[in-house]
């Protein structure tokens, strides 16, 4: 720390700092130790006994070529024709919908194997290091009955994968293109039923390219869910509230690490309809208003946390499928949902710092662009679009970039 | 077993990391929980970084990292923290205190930066304590330069206001 500073606060932040040493702790090795080894158990838990049952009717075996005899990744020389392979088929009974997540762990020193998830019933399997090497994964497909393969991270083709040391896609010591706590890419399936899954890992092995392929069907069904928040409010004008459900899976309330919640909006006595709100966080109802300007109101849900921060999440209820933007980025219009339901659009280079609906039915976001202050813009869905509007600059500002409630009074009237 | 180099350097980097550890908590319990956290974290990666330029970075990242986290998780909930663990000074509270002029009060300060959001009490600590350009700090947080700016600005001026009308207990109860 830079003691010679001649900045008064940083003489100030130090010598408050100080006081910690009156809480000296002579050693700390043990309860490190054993935090480490819980997350270890709690990571093994996580996959292993899917491992275990998968591993079990694992059926053909991994042909590896012959070893360079330096033992580094020779030229990638192997076509994916030629790449050792395995298959594996696996019954799998899943509550809710099918989701799938691929993630690169670090299994030990300078090893890092991919790992495939059925998430929400312990069903994953490994490559394992023994097949991967020195020098990791380096994509992971999901084709989901017999659709089209679906990269989750890396590159979608094996030709793409050059496994020489220091290329870019390929084996370096140093860097593995994947980071060790990668959390890991989602896809989720929709409809409930039986479901095909083929993944294909392509890998940088210990002998070059190889190909690692698992196929797995998994039967779906409705899950439990419990409510994490919910609003009773007359969307319609019809004299009769309506009732908004955000409901996660049951157990799940609380958790910021749970990866998906369902919107829930029933009218009467008539069936729910429900979207679902796919990423990590916690969701809250923020508010409704009328964004489009249709006569009835859009609700804008709040989800804490993620790769990106808070998310807003606008549901569209009076479609005859609710419809979700999700907004994790302002800059650019942003192209309302097709049939799948999700359209994310995300900027790494902006946050979205707080949200007020107003009277007028409009929404305001403020973002951080950079600079000094956040902007704050109005939002309206026209057509497909969510478009902006024009930029008015706040009169005032989020005192807390996370404190969605922080622009009531201020912004633009 | 620990790496032996793992051991040594939890030991040589434990105080100053456990200063940086209050000064983005406010508390002492949450300190050592948050470095111990952190270590934790580390230890599995520990050959990888003990490689890089900077550990001290690394752990930075992370404990910025494991506190956003926390308070998301606990973002709401009240929560008791303790005094600074010393007679605050005997030097009255002055109205309108200049961070650029003075010295200031141990608890002051203290009850100041607890009322900070997360975002700011990281930017305003890791710029003004850990003396890290924008770009380091930026890279500590996962934001970007403007963000930073933007968040130690609010944050200076947070702590200016607060300093000037001293309070008696965390305002926000955020941390």
């Amino acid at each position: 720390m830079n003691t010679d500073s001649p900045d008064p606060l940083f003489r100030s932040l130090d010598r408050l700092a100080q006081q910690a040493d009156t809480d000296a702790v002579p050693d700390r090795m043990a309860d490190i130790s054993r935090r480490a080894r819980q997350t270890r158990q709690r990571k093994l838990a996580a996959g292993g006994a899917g491992i275990a049952v998968l591993a079990a009717i694992a059926a053909g075996a991994l042909i590896v070529p012959d070893r360079g005899t330096d033992g580094t990744a020779p030229d990638p020389a192997g076509s994916p024709s030629q790449t050792p392979s395995k298959a594996v088929r696996e019954d799998a009974d899943l509550s809710g919908p099918l989701r799938l997540r691929a993630s690169a762990v670090q299994s030990g020193e300078q090893a890092i194997s991919v790992r495939a998830e059925v998430l929400g019933t312990g069903h994953s399997w490994s490559s394992g290091t023994e097949e991967i090497g020195e020098f990791g994964a380096r994509a992971v497909t999901f084709a989901v009955d017999g659709g089209t393969p679906e990269a989750l991270f890396g590159g979608s083709e094996l030709g793409a994968v050059d496994c020489r040391r220091g290329s870019s896609t390929g084996a370096s010591q140093e860097s593995y293109g994947t980071p060790s706590d990668n959390a890991g890419q989602s896809l989720q399936v929709s409809g409930y039923g039986e479901h095909t899954v083929k993944v294909v890992a392509s890998v940088c092995g210990p002998d070059g390219p190889a190909e690692l392929t698992e196929t797995l069907t998994v039967k779906t069904s409705r899950v439990d869910y419990e409510t994490a928040d919910e609003l009773n409010e007359d969307l319609d004008g019809d004299g009769e509230p309506e009732s908004i459900a955000i409901d996660v899976p049951a157990g799940s309330a609380g958790d910021p690490d749970a990866a998906i919640a369902v919107a829930r909006l029933s009218v009467g006595d008539a069936a729910p309809q429900a979207v679902f709100l796919p990423g990590l966080g916690e969701p809250v109802i923020e508010g409704v208003a009328d964004l489009n300007g249709d006569g009835s109101d859009e609700v804008v849900v709040r989800k804490l946390g993620g790769a990106n921060g808070d998310t807003f999440s606008v549901l569209n209820l009076r479609a005859e499928i609710p419809y979700l933007v999700t907004v994790t980025g302002m800059g650019e219009a942003l192209i309302l949902p097709n049939s799948t339901g999700v359209q994310d659009a995300g900027s790494a280079d902006s946050q979205v710092t707080g949200l007020r609906t107003r009277e007028d039915g409009s929404v305001a976001l403020s973002t951080w662009f950079g600079g000094d202050r956040p902007t704050v813009q109005d939002w309206r869905i026209s057509d497909d679009q969510m478009k902006p509007g024009q930029n008015k600059p706040a009169a005032c500002y989020p005192e807390d970039p996370n404190d969605s409630t922080s622009l009531d009074g201020c912004g633009p009237r | 077993m620990p790496d032996p180099s793992f051991e040594e350097y939890v030991r040589a980097s434990g105080p100053r990391l456990k200063r940086l550890a209050y000064l983005l908590t406010g508390d002492l319990h949450d300190a050592e929980d948050l470095l111990q956290t952190a270590y934790a974290k580390a230890m599995p990666h520990w050959k990888k970084v003990s490689r890089y330029d900077s550990p001290d970075a690394y752990l930075r990242r992370t404990m910025v990292s494991i506190r956003t986290s926390w308070w998301r998780r606990h973002k709401g909930r009240d929560r008791l923290v303790a005094d600074v663990p010393e007679q605050a000074l005997s030097r009255s509270a002055p109205g309108g205190i200049d961070l650029d002029e003075s010295i200031v009060d141990h608890q002051m300060l203290l009850q100041a930066l607890r009322g900070l959001p997360e975002r700011q009490r990281a930017a305003v600590v890791l710029r003004h304590w850990c003396d890290l350009s924008e770009a380091e700090t930026a890279d500590t947080m996962g934001c970007g330069v403007g963000a930073v700016k933007s968040a130690t600005s609010r944050g200076l001026a947070n702590l200016r206001a607060a300093m000037a009308v001293p309070a008696t207990s965390s305002p926000r109860g955020d941390l």
